[in-house]
């Protein structure tokens, strides 16, 4: 009964119940179309920085002179020999949370000629090393590419190399497959000379390791790619874990190169989506206010009505059932209608093309449909409340006489 | 069976206040002892402004008092909270008022319904009892008109269809037939006279008409708030 009547009082106050409608409606439209982008924004923005600051690198330093007797030859990273380990290290911090990737690093130098070697299926390898999109020319290394190398495009200018030339290094013949420009992602795994498969790397580390007697390992370094999720301390703590599991595997001291980008960057994209929940919030609340004055506009319009229901034996609970049930189906009504335009304008957005970045993808998640909805029946209840409260406390022959 | 004779409202003493500015006062109800026993019918008879209604609105646990008691079936109404009072209205009183007080939202049907919601009913049942008494009152043809599609007759007819709706033990009618013509107006009454004998209602009636003498067995005469006297009427 309470509903039916609450129905049919909404239904004759149509003005009122419109505006208070329409009010909820675009308030939860504002909130999901900007929560979306906020997102989408987060999103976008999230694998633009990822390039940035998700990504690293770590390695064991050993010792600035090689221990053979060729100087300047074997595994170094940063002008330092490194120590060499085996993948089951690379396997173990794959697999620990908050890695989404890790790849093995062959970097290896002879005289002045750095070759790193690379698994070119693995995700961590594109961030960190050298992706596809970092090819200016010809192809990205395939898998059964043994006899081939990608070249630096500096180092291939200067060497007047182009694609399907032949270079010499390493006392084997290499076919010229690509041009890249590795820029910004190479540079915690700072810039090689030519890029080649893991496997080729691994046999040119070998054959030198026994010719000085020393012990080959599969790899001189990891390529970490961390989820994007979670806040700076998320970020710094799989830093750590990382670190410590590639020193306890190989019992010497480790180091890591990164980018500081990532602290700023994982800051920016939380401002991002931060700002937009309040933003929804205020809009929210501000449409509570204008609500519970429309419904207090509302009980005193029914004062006489109340009175009469309190007459007939009403009590207080049950007048402020009766508004309350009111205010929330109007709410409830508000929330709704804002979820569906909400999601339609959010669904046109990237095809009337209003946003121009690149790459937005615009999705609503059932998160905010539900962030939409609980805002607009708590700005129901709230705006309620008092009205109902009033109602309940009014004095039924004073109520009555106002007739 | 309820049996006339034994006390069912008491007032003592009971005086209302009404303050109108500052240091204004008027005193709408002064000092007025009354009893009403089960299953009478009571006219009170005044002027407009005497203080009819607000007798009636003290009596019915409309309003409180400024002093004075009421007791109601051996009860203080002084006494009771707010939750009881409406529970006393809820169950003991049923109200009809000269504007028929009716729910414009709803239908004749609906405001039956109304008055019966706070209980454990069933929508069945409360239906159910709600077309028996649009059809005691012959306005059953009108169960899904709004109160503004009735005339005044059928609205007074449906106000008072609601008052009995919890079968209560006393009825109050603030110029029941204050709003209609003579004829109509007759019709309402035989209707309330008929529920006092033939279902032992007491029956509490404000009227500023000589046609309180047709309706009430007793008649008191109120002016300026007091109670001035009474006699027998008998229908």
């Amino acid at each position: 009964m309470y509903a039916h009547y609450a129905i049919k009082e909404i239904r004759r106050r149509k003005l009122r119940t419109l505006a208070n409608v329409a009010g909820y409606g675009a308030a939860v439209t504002f909130m999901i179309v900007l929560l979306s982008l906020a997102q989408a924004y987060s999103l976008t923005a999230t694998g633009v920085l990822r390039g940035i600051g998700t990504h690293f690198m770590v390695f064991i330093p050993v010792t600035m002179e090689c221990p053979c007797e060729f100087l300047g030859v074997g595994p170094y990273i940063k002008g330092v020999y490194t120590e060499t380990f085996n993948m089951s290290v690379v396997d173990a911090i794959g697999d620990l949370p908050g890695v989404e990737d890790a790849a093995p690093y062959y970097v290896f130098i002879l005289g002045n000629l750095t070759m790193g070697g690379i698994d070119v299926n693995r995700l961590a390898t594109k961030t960190t090393a050298v992706s596809p999109a970092e090819v200016m020319k010809g192809r990205y290394l395939e898998d059964d590419d043994y006899d081939a190398v990608l070249l630096d495009e500096v180092f291939a200018s200067l060497m007047k190399l182009d694609v399907d030339d032949s270079i010499n290094a390493f006392h084997r013949t290499f076919r010229v497959v690509g041009i890249v420009n590795p820029g910004i992602h190479s540079r915690p795994a700072g810039i090689a000379h030519m890029y080649a498969q893991l496997g080729v790397v691994q046999e040119i580390g070998r054959s030198y390791s026994d010719l000085n007697y020393l012990i080959g390992g599969d790899a001189n370094a990891v390529l970490v790619e961390i989820l994007s999720e979670g806040d700076v301390e998320f970020l710094d703590t799989v830093k750590r874990t990382v670190l410590k599991t590639l020193e306890d595997h190989v019992e010497k001291k480790g180091s890591l190169v990164g980018y500081g980008c990532g602290v700023l960057a994982r800051n920016l994209v939380s401002i991002t989506e931060e700002n937009a929940w309040v933003i929804s919030l205020i809009l929210v609340a501000s449409v509570t206010l204008f609500a519970l004055k429309s419904q207090l506009g509302s009980v005193v319009e029914r004062t006489t009505e109340i009175g009469i229901l309190k007459a007939i034996g009403w009590g207080d609970s049950d007048i402020v059932k009766q508004i309350l049930i009111e205010s929330v189906l109007q709410g409830f009504t508000g929330g709704l209608i804002g979820c569906c335009i909400g999601y339609v304008i959010a669904f046109l957005i990237p095809l009337v093309s209003l946003i121009s970045a690149e790459n937005l993808i615009l999705t609503v998640s059932p998160t905010i449909i539900i962030a939409g909805l609980i805002a607009a029946l708590i700005g129901g209840i709230v705006a309620g409340m008092i009205p109902a409260w009033r109602a309940a406390k009014l004095q039924v022959a004073e109520a009555l006489r106002r007739f | 069976m309820k049996t006339l004779g034994s006390t069912l409202i008491e007032t003592r003493d009971l005086t209302k206040v009404y303050l109108r500015k500052k240091q204004s006062q008027v005193k709408a109800v002064d000092q007025v002892d009354l009893k009403v026993y089960r299953g009478e019918s009571l006219a009170i008879v005044g002027r407009s402004g005497s203080g009819k209604t607000t007798l009636l609105n003290l009596i019915g646990a409309l309003d409180r008092p400024t002093s004075g008691t009421v007791i109601f079936e051996g009860k203080d109404l002084g006494d009771l909270s707010n939750r009881e009072l409406a529970l006393l209205r809820r169950q003991e009183v049923g109200f009809i008022f000269q504007t028929f007080n009716l729910l414009p939202a709803l239908t004749a049907l609906e405001n039956i319904e109304v008055a019966l919601a706070p209980t454990c009913m069933s929508r069945e049942k409360r239906q159910e009892k709600a077309r028996t008494l649009l059809d005691t009152f012959e306005i059953m043809d009108r169960s899904d008109h709004l109160p503004l599609e009735l005339s005044v007759g059928q609205r007074q007819k449906l106000a008072i269809a609601r008052a009995l709706a919890r079968d209560p033990t006393l009825i109050i009618a603030d110029e029941p037939t204050g709003e209609m013509d003579p004829v109509s107006g007759r019709e309402i009454a035989t209707k309330l006279v008929e529920l006092n004998r033939k279902y032992n209602v007491t029956l509490l009636v404000a009227s500023h008409g000589a046609f309180s003498y047709s309706l009430a067995k007793r008649v008191l005469f109120l002016k300026d708030g007091r109670l001035v006297s009474q006699e027998e009427a008998g229908y």
